[in-house]
């Protein structure tokens, strides 16, 4: 890792980007942590206009044709060659001409039902635009996010001040798999940001928490306290448990010890379920909303919600849908929302109250399931927290409730939707007569998360605390059971752990006692299977039946070895976690010191 | 007139530089070889020259007086000499460069002046017009810059699809349902670029002083003014500034006079 003159963290969103940095070459006290500061980063805000902005909205609109040219979308920098524009302009456009626009290429990413490098997006163009891989996509925002600090940073050509020679961190889901980590290192090397380091979104936002507590954050906590980090975005919803224990130096500790699935549900389902709720109920009026007006709704709906869901709101707001053209009053729309009907839609549609036992629903009957994207079946997101919470358990099998909640993503900048998840999470410690919860203050529900990755920039360069973490999932190898073959039935498999969760970062795991004879000259494939829910496997147990433990198959890894005058090698498998939070796998011969990477697969599996 | 006046200047330096040169080798080539002539003819010594090449021989044996002559010469007046030869060598080179400079600049007159001018006019020309184009493209992105603000409310709030309205033709209820929206939307916007704040932040109604000094373009004074600051009086209003203003970078555009484009649906 470079020792740049700034630490910069990148909160590479689903919706928004954010990008924050600390300047290490400002004069501080010792032990003094570097002020952090947000990069506005400049973007084409409407035809032709550049403006400064606090984030930069993950929308990509393609190019093309009559607009190569154009002036309207000239970047004040000099762009390579690309087709798309990011930011703002971006997504308003965007939403004029759905076919052009890509979103959620972050969703994309760790879409495994798709090959991830070839060209499929924008995922709804019908005409013969050129389109981006989600990685591509990945690239052209964080090439934006480059160019953009270049020119306002370093200008243009100062190389010590350029993005690519600062320190960065890229943070990414804590339920990101290792395939989605390694697209996103390898869509920031597209960029031209060489190097970087991942970091879990919502240990980031835990780590802006205790920049903003200062040297208070050991009087907020104490040992034994189980936080929960509950991230809910525009796109999508993480989950993460981190541990405060008291180090053997007297002084707490902190330690990262579940992370939850990748759930496709965030703040934009509610906007979109609010307009669908009212658009119903205007056909009942018979009153027919064209796209136009529909997207009309939505932007209403939004601030509809806001509104309501303030501390001390409303009890109804009127939402208004501007009639189109010269008519502006006469095709006007008016309804008004009550808050009730808000409560019933999102709170109930969304945050339900649950017992801890209840598991999300399996059946897609919500109507909001789109081909491409796995959007989640079940919207529910306390009962996504249920079943998070209650697969992480004490000694005793006990599920362990967690006694302090932080808040962070758009979604929770709403007290009502905050206080509805405190009830519930309440309710489970009630239910289960154990102790109490209590909310953590974040201090910015949609900046927390870049600023954070600055935070643990300075820290690992020893200036703050560290959340020792490691990796967030274990990973399996399907091997053949021994039994015999029956014809015309797939062999069951057996999964053998080759990395537990909580591996270190920098470290490496061999599995010795478990010997492969590999062809050479052949391709070699084994299945990967990972699971986020099973912390106590330990390095090469054998589970069967995996599929119904809690294991899901995540890809393939593969590789040629090249070999001499021998027919087999026997090889022994090892899985390196790497500095920057990628996973590499490696066959090592037994006989001598040859080793063999095996690629991972990113293409779907069949 | 400039390029020949260049070439007096850079041909009279060539020139000097040359000639001394010249008259320096020549005038110690004269010293030494006097000096070893004077060896030759000295008395004690041979006497005997060779010819180099014709293998040929001369033996001198009388002229030692002028030896003793030439011996002087080169050991006494050896810095004049070559002054004086340096001196000669100079005069000639300040010759030869008058002579060029009238022949070549009566040459430049004729020849290459009057392209030159001609040059110098149009260049003169040109960056007069290109101040012209500078300043109509000024203008222009004022024009741009001052109607981007105006665009910014109609794109994001409606408000001259609004002021278009015929107010008359509808019943106030129906007019209050779209105000609403264009009034959220504008307020959305103008907080966005300027957040305006009260100059005075007081209460309406509070009594303030203004003291001596004020920036009449923040205080406005009404009613019974009279005298010098400082004066007290009631705050009528609390007047705005703008606590951000962030100017947009725009680019060039075709037609400055679009607040809003039309648009067309392709079907």
């Amino acid at each position: 890792m470079k020792e740049g003159r700034y630490i910069v963290g990148i909160d590479l969103g689903t919706t928004n980007c954010v990008v924050a940095y600390s300047d290490m070459q400002v004069e501080r006290a010792p032990r003094e942590m570097a002020k952090i500061e947000l990069f506005r980063v400049p973007q084409l805000t409407g035809p032709g206009a550049v403006e400064l902005r606090d984030s930069l909205p993950s929308f990509l609109y393609v190019k093309e044709g009559h607009e190569d040219d154009s002036d309207a979308l000239q970047l004040p920098w000099q762009e390579e060659e690309t087709i798309t524009v990011a930011g703002e302009f971006a997504r308003e456009r965007g939403a004029e001409v759905p076919h052009k626009l890509i979103s959620s290429a972050k969703s994309w990413l760790c879409n495994s039902a798709v090959d991830r490098e070839s060209p499929i997006l924008p995922w709804e163009a019908t005409k013969d635009i050129e389109k981006l891989s989600p990685v591509q996509a990945s690239c052209a925002l964080l090439r934006h996010i480059k160019n953009a600090w270049n020119h306002e940073m370093a200008g243009d050509d100062d190389p010590s001040l350029c993005l690519e020679n600062q320190s960065i961190y890229l943070t990414v889901p804590a339920s990101f798999d290792a395939v989605a980590r390694e697209l996103t290192v390898k869509a920031a090397k597209m960029a031209g940001l060489k190097d970087i380091v991942l970091i879990e979104e919502p240990q980031s936002a835990f780590y802006a928490w205790i920049d903003k507590a200062g040297d208070d954050w050991r009087d907020q906590v104490e040992k034994g306290d189980l936080v929960l980090v509950c991230d809910i975005g525009g796109g999508t919803s993480d989950f993460s448990l981190i541990e405060v224990n008291e180090g053997a130096d007297g002084l707490l500790n902190l330690e990262r010890v579940a992370v939850g699935n990748h759930l496709l549900v965030g703040g934009d389902n509610l906007d979109l379920t609010l307009s669908y709720f009212l658009a119903a109920k205007l056909r009942e009026k018979k009153q027919n909303l064209d796209t136009w007006q529909m997207r009309g709704l939505v932007h209403a709906c939004r601030k509809a919600k806001e509104a309501l869901f303030s501390s001390d709101g409303p009890d109804e707001y009127p939402v208004t849908v501007l009639g189109r053209g010269s008519s502006l009053i006469k095709g006007t729309i008016k309804l008004n929302l009550e808050l009730a009907d808000v409560e019933q839609v999102v709170l109930d549609g969304f945050f339900p109250a649950c017992s801890l036992d209840d598991k999300p629903a399996g059946s897609s009957a919500t109507g909001m399931k789109e081909f491409g994207l796995s959007y989640e079946a079940d919207p529910a997101i306390t009962r996504h927290l249920a079943q998070f919470i209650s697969s992480h358990t004490d000694d005793q099998g006990n599920p362990r409730l967690p006694t302090a909640v932080v808040f962070n993503g758009g979604v929770m900048k709403s007290p009502l939707i905050r206080e509805r998840i405190l009830d519930v999470l309440k309710q489970w410690h009630s239910a289960s007569e154990s102790g109490e919860i209590r909310q953590i203050n974040a201090f910015d529900y949609d900046l927390s998360v870049a600023w954070g990755a600055s935070y643990y920039g300075q820290a690992a360069r020893g200036d703050g605390i560290k959340i020792r973490g490691g990796l967030g999932m274990s990973y399996y190898m399907a091997i053949e059971a021994s039994m015999p073959a029956v014809p015309g039935l797939a062999m069951p498999t057996r999964a053998l752990c080759i990395a537990p969760f909580g591996m270190e970062d920098g470290s490496q795991a061999e599995s010795k006692d478990r010997l492969f004879n590999l062809v050479v000259g052949e391709k070699v494939t084994f299945d990967i299977m990972s699971s986020p829910n099973r912390p106590d496997d330990q390095l090469g147990d054998v589970i069967d039946n995996w599929e119904d433990m809690g294991i899901t198959g995540l890809t393939s890894i593969e590789t040629e070895l090249e070999g001499t005058d021998e027919r087999f090698i026997p090889v022994t498998f090892e899985v390196k976690v790497t500095e920057i939070g990628t996973l590499e796998f490696w066959a090592c011969s037994r006989d001598d010191d040859r080793k063999w990477r095996l690629e991972l697969n990113v293409r779907p599996k069949v | 007139m400039n390029m020949t006046k260049a070439y007096a200047t850079r041909s009279f330096i060539v020139i000097v530089l040359f000639m001394l040169t010249i008259g320096g080798a020549v005038g110690a080539g004269i010293y030494f070889g006097l000096k070893k002539t004077a060896r030759f003819f000295a008395p004690g010594s041979d006497g005997i020259i060779t010819i180099p090449g014709i293998n040929e021989t001369v033996t001198i044996q009388s002229l030692a007086d002028a030896a003793r002559f030439l011996d002087m010469v080169t050991t006494q007046y050896a810095v004049g000499l070559i002054a004086s030869i340096v001196l000669v060598f100079l005069v000639l080179s300040l010759i030869l460069w008058v002579i060029l400079k009238l022949s070549v600049a009566s040459l430049f007159g004729n020849l290459v002046s009057m392209p030159a001018d001609k040059k110098d006019r149009k260049s003169g020309e040109s960056a007069k017009k290109k101040d012209h184009v500078d300043k109509r493209l000024e203008q222009e992105r004022q024009k741009r810059l001052f109607l981007h603000f105006i665009s910014v409310l109609q794109r994001e709030g409606r408000l001259l699809d609004f002021f278009a309205e015929e107010l008359s033709l509808y019943d106030d209820e129906q007019i209050g349902a779209a105000v609403r929206s264009v009034q959220e939307d504008c307020k959305k916007s103008v907080n966005k670029y300027l957040s305006p704040v009260p100059v005075i932040d007081k209460e309406e109604g509070d009594v303030v002083e203004v003291d001596l000094g004020f920036d009449p373009n923040a205080i406005k004074l009404t009613g019974n003014v009279s005298g010098e600051p400082p004066f007290k009086g009631v705050l009528r209003h609390r007047g705005w500034k703008a606590a951000k203003n962030e100017v947009p970078k725009l680019s060039d555009v075709q037609d400055t006079s679009i607040i809003a484009p039309a648009e067309v649906e392709v079907e």
